[in-house]
């Protein structure tokens, strides 16, 4: 329910930017009590769809009210740790066929994957629902799945995918989809100019390599570009821009450590391999990332949002090109975790705070 | 007795030094040849400078594990020493092994990274690592071994 008492009027915390950028906002409870929410998808309507890490698919309407029964049909997730349900987008001709794509864990504990279906959404719930891919190998544990998706100008797709923690080494490798960028058509079947496409032996979904966690990406129209941003372990989160058939390097360069305080790699930078735009070390978790196109907030327009767990904030990253000019640190007044970020269609922004009783924020204008 | 005692500290506190650095010269060679498996060349003064980093960042952590796994390891290997005499070594080296992967099951059971070392993932590390950490508690049992009595041996 959207909340009137739960406005509050907040000053932004200027980290590294200057002070020319700020801007006054408050920020409105759209939705709250969800259990840890980690998508959301804005419909025709005016309304939204928000999925829950345990698993549901939650519709709110343009008044802003939560329907309290889930949508039904949604594919059963693995939900244990990090896995569960995670992201819901919806098709880039939605309006002629309906169709929302989820991302979730699938499988058990001991044999698990990052799973990709589609389906059709209607008032009585989602049809049609049809597995389009599914992460190979299998894997143990329930870390690192990825998740994220970004349609690209042609309705490709870009699914996001980690390297399951244990498997670090995969993420190297051309014959596993763990920590890797790949692409689909909407159908799931395999764009015939993907990078690797015909080399013997090599995954044909593979549009990039040497990933680790990866839980942002965006397709920059403007710029004709695709943006991403990874956890690294301890330190050495990134921002890089994707690029097909590119290596990212981890673990083979990395500028964090273990969590151990080990080291995984001597080398922050090796030949053949990308280095990001920006790494942020200590590591702020990064969680989720919009780039702000609307009206509301000027200062703000053309910036990177990157939502953060670990920092409890959002990072507002400015580019120049593809060089990275000014960051400034957002919404750490509200001492969350924060999921995920959106830009909405009404040129508000919208959170997603990271709790077993989450809430969906609007940020928009003090006055 | 208060001698006898202070001995004791001394030779855990040497005897856990000595197993923290040869458990985290062990996972640094593990996590190196890793990257060697991919193509990454690793030269001496690479190799060198990872232990040595290693050796400042990992043993922190890596000492309090052994520290506490020995706190409860060493007792058990000494009473069942005194039993199975002829096998004090043995003992006194699986009990630093087995009490540093019970170490290595509550730290990956507590904290929300499934493997906390990343060298103990895979069965061979796993059983490298108990090992450099078991000659450090087999050391402390021969720093601490008994004078040998003439009489009655039981149980061989």
């Amino acid at each position: 329910m959207k909340s009137k008492s739960a406005v509050l009027t907040a000053s932004l915390a200027m980290t590294f930017a200057s002070a020319a950028y700020a801007a006054d906002y408050q920020i409105e409870t759209v939705a709250q009590g969800l259990e840890f929410p980690w998508s959301l998808a804005f419909l025709p309507d005016g309304g939204m769809l928000v999925t829950e890490r345990a698993g549901r698919l939650r519709y709110i309407n343009a008044q802003g009210e939560l329907n309290p029964v889930a949508i039904e049909g949604v594919p059963e997730a693995f939900i244990s740790g990090q896995a569960g349900l995670f992201e819901v987008a919806l098709d880039p001709e939605y309006a002629s066929n309906s169709r929302i794509f989820l991302t979730y864990a699938c499988g058990t504990l001991e044999a698990n994957h990052t799973c990709l279906s589609s389906a059709t959404y209607t008032a009585t719930g989602l049809d049609n629902v049809d597995e389009l891919f599914r992460v190979k190998p299998a894997k143990a544990g329930n870390a690192h799945y990825g998740g994220r998706m970004a349609f690209l100008p042609d309705h490709t797709l870009l699914l996001t995918l980690g390297d399951g923690f244990d498997y670090r080494e995969e993420a190297q490798k051309t014959t596993s989809h763990l920590g890797s960028i790949v692409r689909l058509n909407r159908d799931g079947s395999v764009p015939d100019n993907n990078p690797y496409l015909g080399q013997s032996g090599v995954l044909p979904e593979l549009y990039s390599i040497g990933h680790r966690s990866v839980q942002g990406i965006i397709y920059d129209a403007e710029n004709d570009r695709v943006l991403s941003h990874e956890h690294g372990p301890r330190g050495g989160d990134e921002l890089n821009l994707i690029k097909p058939g590119n290596n990212y390097g981890w673990p083979k360069i990395t500028y964090g450590v273990d969590y151990n305080g080990s080291i995984i790699s001597p080398y922050t930078s090796l030949p053949g391999l990308e280095q990001p735009l920006v790494q942020w070390t200590p590591s702020i978790a990064p969680s989720g990332m919009t780039l702000y196109r609307g009206e509301l907030f000027p200062a703000w327009k053309g910036s990177i949002m990157v939502s953060a767990l670990a920092a409890r904030n959002v990072r507002r990253v400015e580019l120049d090109g593809n060089q990275v000019t000014a960051q400034e640190t957002l919404f750490e007044e509200l001492g969350t975790r924060f999921r995920d970020v959106r830009s909405g269609p009404d040129g508000a922004l919208y959170l997603l705070t990271d709790a077993a009783q989450g809430k969906i924020l609007r940020v928009v204008p003090a006055n | 007795m208060l001698l006898t005692i202070l001995r004791v500290i001394f030779f855990y506190l040497v005897c856990v030094l000595l197993a923290t650095i040869l458990g985290t010269v062990a996972q640094t060679q593990l996590n190196l040849w890793e990257l060697q498996q991919l193509g990454v060349p690793i030269p001496g003064a690479e190799r060198l400078a990872t232990t040595l980093g290693d050796l400042g960042g990992f043993t922190p952590f890596f000492g309090v594990m052994v520290a506490a796994a020995f706190l409860l390891a060493l007792p058990a290997a000494h009473g069942l020493g005194m039993v199975f005499k002829p096998w004090r070594w043995l003992l006194f080296f699986l009990a630093g092994a087995v009490g540093i992967w019970v170490a290595f099951l509550v730290a990956n059971y507590v904290l929300p990274m499934p493997t906390f070392i990343a060298a103990t993932r895979h069965t061979p590390g796993l059983l490298i690592v108990m090992a450099a950490v078991g000659i450090g508690s087999l050391l402390f049992g021969r720093f601490t071994r008994p004078p040998a009595r003439r009489g009655l041996r039981v149980l061989g």
